[in-house]
């Protein structure tokens, strides 16, 4: 999402330079001061108000929780969170869920079931049902080839996923004309692509 | 700048004003909601260290025709995942029936206080808690409902997408759209939501009448505040260098422990937010060290008296004293060396 994210930050500010590969983290183009962050901790940037502005995946966003305005959804980095698990169901008493998303798993799914039991994984979640770890996985999921691979099959989409642009509370307050600018830009980029 | 002087500085504008300082209990039999601390008491009692004040007033106050006017000032108690978060809040309440007045007086009292302590640079962003109410017409209450809690976490994103799910006309979707990103100059298809825009930007006039300068108020409609009893006027005070509002209030209606109703308008914040402010942007109240040799100390006292009773503060430092480091009071007030008098 990295280079995407890049490619339309260009759009708004043509000054931005076009070669990103020699491993800078922070970079200044004439409209607009770029800090690259890890997407984990992008959300917390903007809280704090290191950044004002950030562009950071819709399921790190609902997953975190963080104080910040989610503005606008942007046109890259689409893909699904999905619970999955083997093609067949059985009638359990306690489902196990494994996931890297706790807090969506708990938000979407805590009612399904008499009674559920989250277990956090890091990665590579899909081990779970194969391991008898899980009863079902929930996961972003973008062609669905690993689930696939792996035997599973999509139960349900919980919500689609993708570049999302947030603010800082504050900075929206204080900048409110600067980005309401920004927003037009992007919807205008919108409707001619 | 230093706690004591901001809560002197707020004690005497107040008093001004006419409103009278109270004492709520820290302990309370009030439950309040998820992020307060809650024990059992020896009995087994369950009981709980307030989270904020106001509800703790507007349970126990009597209703009166006259204009009640209250000030607080306290500490209040929050759950933050396992560790209990103390802050010093700082509040003030008009109890009074639903009028411009009272909403208008409550933000002027904020505007002196913060000329007061040297605060310029602020945006008081205001909203209506019936801007939404239009929707009645279009949308179930839960749908409603489902909405307002999506404003209040801020997710737009979430919110249009729900909305677009909603059974409603282009038109109304477009007015959702308008005040989720609204502007001074926009329109709306529904003629009670253009009602209500047209009263804010109404009391922003009047603001403005009273001297707030048109770009330290900001009309947001989709900018809501967690307490149900709101009712009308809602604000929330952003100063520039912090990265959350410093605080907020509004109009509310809610029922004391009699039953009755009970209306007005009040203001809190957290005083650490504040003195944060103030103290990165390093400004000075007016206080001033003199230092002098410690022979010259009868001296100088006509001078510190007079200082004084400008109002200022004046201090005292031996020049003698160990370790005597006159940078370090330079950052805290102005420095005046005497020698040789």
């Amino acid at each position: 999402m990295l280079e995407q994210a890049l490619n339309f930050l260009k759009i708004l500010d043509p000054s931005l330079e076009n070669d990103y590969s020699n491993r800078k983290l922070r970079f200044k183009g004439e409209r607009f001061e770029i800090f690259l962050a890890k997407p984990w901790d992008l959300p917390l940037y903007v809280e704090e108000r290191v950044a004002d502005l950030g562009i950071v995946g819709r399921d790190i966003i609902i997953e975190q929780e963080r104080k910040v305005v989610s503005l606008i959804k942007l046109p890259f980095g689409y893909c699904k969170m999905v619970l999955a698990g083997f093609p067949d169901d059985k009638n359990l008493e306690e489902v196990k869920i494994a996931s890297k998303y706790v807090n969506i798993t708990s938000k979407y799914l805590t009612n399904r079931w008499n009674k559920i039991k989250i277990i956090k994984l890091n990665g590579s979640v899909e081990l779970g049902p194969i391991l008898n770890i899980s009863d079902y996985i929930v996961d972003l999921v973008e062609t669905g080839r690993t689930l696939k691979e792996n035997g599973l099959v999509v139960k349900e989409i919980l919500f689609e996923s993708s570049a999302c642009l947030i603010a800082n509370i504050s900075s929206y307050v204080w900048k409110r004309k600067e980005i309401l600018d920004i927003l037009k830009e992007v919807e205008k980029t919108y409707e001619n692509n | 700048m230093k706690s004591i002087y901001i809560e002197n500085t707020i004690r005497k504008e107040l008093e001004l004003w006419g409103y009278l300082e109270i004492r709520i209990p820290i302990v309370s039999e009030n439950l309040w909601g998820n992020e307060n601390l809650l024990f059992f008491e020896k009995n087994g009692k369950l009981l709980s260290l307030r989270p904020e004040m106001t509800s703790e007033i507007l349970r126990n106050i009597k209703k009166e025709n006259f204009p009640i006017r209250l000030f607080y000032m306290g500490p209040i108690f929050r759950l933050n995942g396992y560790s209990i978060e103390e802050k010093f809040q700082i509040g003030w309440e008009l109890i009074y029936l639903p009028s411009l007045w009272r909403d208008l007086e409550i933000l002027l009292t904020i505007r002196n206080i913060f000329a007061k302590i040297g605060i310029e640079n602020y945006i008081i962003e205001i909203n209506n808690t019936n801007i939404w109410n239009f929707l009645r017409k279009y949308i179930k209450e839960e749908e409603l409902k489902n909405l307002k809690s999506l404003l209040l976490i801020k997710d737009y994103v979430s919110l249009m997408e729900y909305v677009e799910k909603l059974p409603i006309s282009v038109n109304v979707l477009d007015d959702i759209r308008k005040l989720l990103f609204f502007e001074d100059n926009y329109s709306f298809y529904d003629d009670d939501l253009n009602e209500e825009v047209k009263s804010i930007k109404s009391f922003k006039r009047e603001l403005v009448n009273l001297g707030y300068s048109p770009e330290s108020i900001l009309i947001n409609p989709v900018f809501i505040r967690p307490f149900e009893y709101y009712d009308g006027l809602i604000f929330e005070v952003y100063l520039e260098d912090i990265k959350q509002a410093l605080g907020g209030g509004g109009s509310y209606v809610a029922t004391n422990k009699n039953g009755e109703k009970i209306f007005g308008t009040g203001f809190a914040f957290v005083e650490e937010d504040l003195l944060k402010n103030i103290n990165n942007n390093n400004q000075k109240i007016n206080k001033k060290y003199y230092i002098c040799s410690e022979k010259d100390f009868y001296k100088i006292q006509k001078l510190i008296e007079e200082e004084r009773k400008r109002g200022n503060i004046a201090i005292f430092i031996p020049k003698e004293m160990e370790g005597l480091d006159l940078k370090e009071l330079e950052k805290d007030g102005e420095v005046i060396l005497i020698e040789n008098l």
